[in-house]
């Protein structure tokens, strides 16, 4: 054990990329919580209460969800009256959540704020800020804890005092998922029973919810963004109507631009290179829907070379910059190369 | 002469998501357009390894079955740059004199015919408030 790291060495820092990895497992794991694990889960629940001073809690509650870790303090609050204040900050100063690091934010990065964020939105959305102070995200907070880990178990370090006790203790009741802490009871979750996320991590899935806990609490996400239950089942005119822009663009991005061409105003089209004899499109937004990006933008449709299974030519909306008047030259944008080029296209399927 | 079957088949791909098996497939030596990825006739040298048993130039997400792949004779020179998200240019392909190479797909786009030449290819993006890869 060393007292003081002050450099890390070659092979410390070549264990990054499986330490990173592991992590990420671990957070976003959809493994149901074993016996044994519960009983971890509880014992070093019952242990961050002690070393911070305070009585173990009277109920330690196990939930299949984080709704419901955030739902059954207060029923039980309803009930008996016993469950006490809000302790969960109490808690976890002692062990120190101000703390980042090359690990932990990597980990931090792909399951907390891919994942655990959208999860306590959720919460907060239906439990609102009734357990704001209790609530905890148990093994999403896997960047802090690689972290943690990696000075304990890598770098051999000696935290001193009782802090390896606390760590052990802080590990142990994270290894479920999010929970609250009141002073006389912990509820925790067990871990989801699935986790869809798309290309860069992002909480998606095409056609349903993206993540879901085995009694049957769920979220929907469009490419990382929280989107309503009935999203899937949209219509082009629920699409368009929708107030929040962002939701509103998921809407259309799933529906597909191509699909609401007659909202648009065409601004200009011209002959798509190798394609004959179909066109490329450029479409303005109007004003219902100047605010769907953050930058000015248009639309510009393209249809495919080929036939599907089943006959149709699908097409494709894309946007582009709204500096754009000439489809071609947007079309030659979408890959980054000259007009010129895009224009001597010999074949196109 | 060859077709979608022709050229599929000999590469092990399922023709049932196919909707033209027999359609003519051109082998040409200037610029084509598979769906999303673009295959740009360029004048740089370039090396690499041979295609072998194919090279998948843009993998499909997970829910979805649109991987487009290079196979036939030619050599492959990777963009080692190619995963950043800012970055179109997947790497190059070389084929040589007499050679032919195609651009595959398994459903949705016919096959693409590469004669003699080098090429540059080339991910398609889109403006979402800032520049982003399209998502297969």
């Amino acid at each position: 054990m060393v007292k003081r790291i002050d450099k890390l060495t070659p092979e410390q820092e070549a264990t990054f990329p499986d330490w990173v990895e592991q992590w990420v497992q671990w957070g976003l794991s959809a493994e149901q919580l074993t016996e044994e694990e519960w009983e971890t889960v509880e014992q070093g629940a019952r242990a961050s209460y002690r070393l911070s001073g305070l009585t173990e809690p009277q109920f330690t509650l196990r939930m299949s969800s984080p709704l419901g870790a955030a739902l059954a303090p207060l029923y039980l609050e309803a009930l008996l009256g016993q469950v006490g204040g809000q302790v969960g900050g109490q808690v976890w100063d002692q062990v120190g959540d101000q703390v980042r690091g090359q690990v932990g934010d990597q980990v931090r990065g792909q399951v907390w704020d891919q994942v655990g964020d959208q999860v306590r939105g959720q919460v907060w959305d239906q439990v609102g800020g009734q357990v704001l102070r209790a609530f905890d995200h148990g093994n999403f907070e896997a960047g802090f804890i690689s972290w943690l880990e990696w000075f304990r178990r890598v770098g051999r370090l000696e935290l001193g005092g009782d802090k390896s006790e606390r760590a052990d203790a802080y590990l142990a009741a994270h290894t479920a998922g999010p929970a609250t802490w009141f002073a006389n009871c912990f509820a925790a979750s067990d871990r989801p029973a699935f986790i869809h996320l798309d290309r860069n991590g992002a909480l998606h899935s095409d056609d349903g919810a993206a993540i879901g806990w085995r009694d049957g609490w769920s979220i929907n996400c469009w490419h990382g963004t929280r989107v309503p239950d009935d999203f899937y089942s949209w219509s082009v005119e629920r699409s368009l109507s929708e107030r929040n822009s962002e939701v509103r663009r998921c809407a259309i991005e799933r529906i597909g631009w191509e699909n609401v061409t007659e909202r648009l105003t065409l601004v200009a089209e011209c002959d798509d290179p190798g394609n004959a004899p179909h066109k490329i499109r450029l479409y303005d937004l109007g004003r219902g829907m100047a605010d769907l990006y953050t930058e000015p933008a248009r639309i510009l449709v393209v249809q495919n070379g080929s036939l599907d299974k089943g006959g149709a030519r699908r097409s494709f909306g894309l946007p582009v910059p709204a500096s754009h008047v000439d489809p071609l030259a947007a079309a030659a944008d979408l890959f980054g190369v000259p007009v010129a080029a895009y224009r001597a296209l010999e074949r196109a399927s | 002469m060859h077709t979608n079957t022709s050229v599929l088949t000999a590469n092990g791909v399922d023709l049932t998501n196919i909707e033209l098996p027999e359609l003519e497939i051109p082998v040409l030596t200037g610029s084509q357009r598979q769906g999303d990825v673009l295959v740009l006739r360029v004048t740089t040298e370039h090396k690499g390894e041979p295609l072998a048993k194919g090279v998948t130039v843009v993998r499909a997400e997970s829910n979805s079955s649109n991987t487009h792949t290079l196979v036939g004779d030619g050599l492959w020179e990777s963009n080692a740059r190619a995963n950043r998200e800012d970055e179109l240019v997947q790497g190059w392909l070389t084929v040589p004199r007499g050679g032919e190479a195609f651009l595959i797909h398994t459903e949705e786009h016919n096959a693409i015919g590469i004669g003699a030449g080098t090429y540059e290819i080339r991910r398609q993006r889109e403006f979402a408030g800032e520049w982003r890869r399209v998502a297969d």
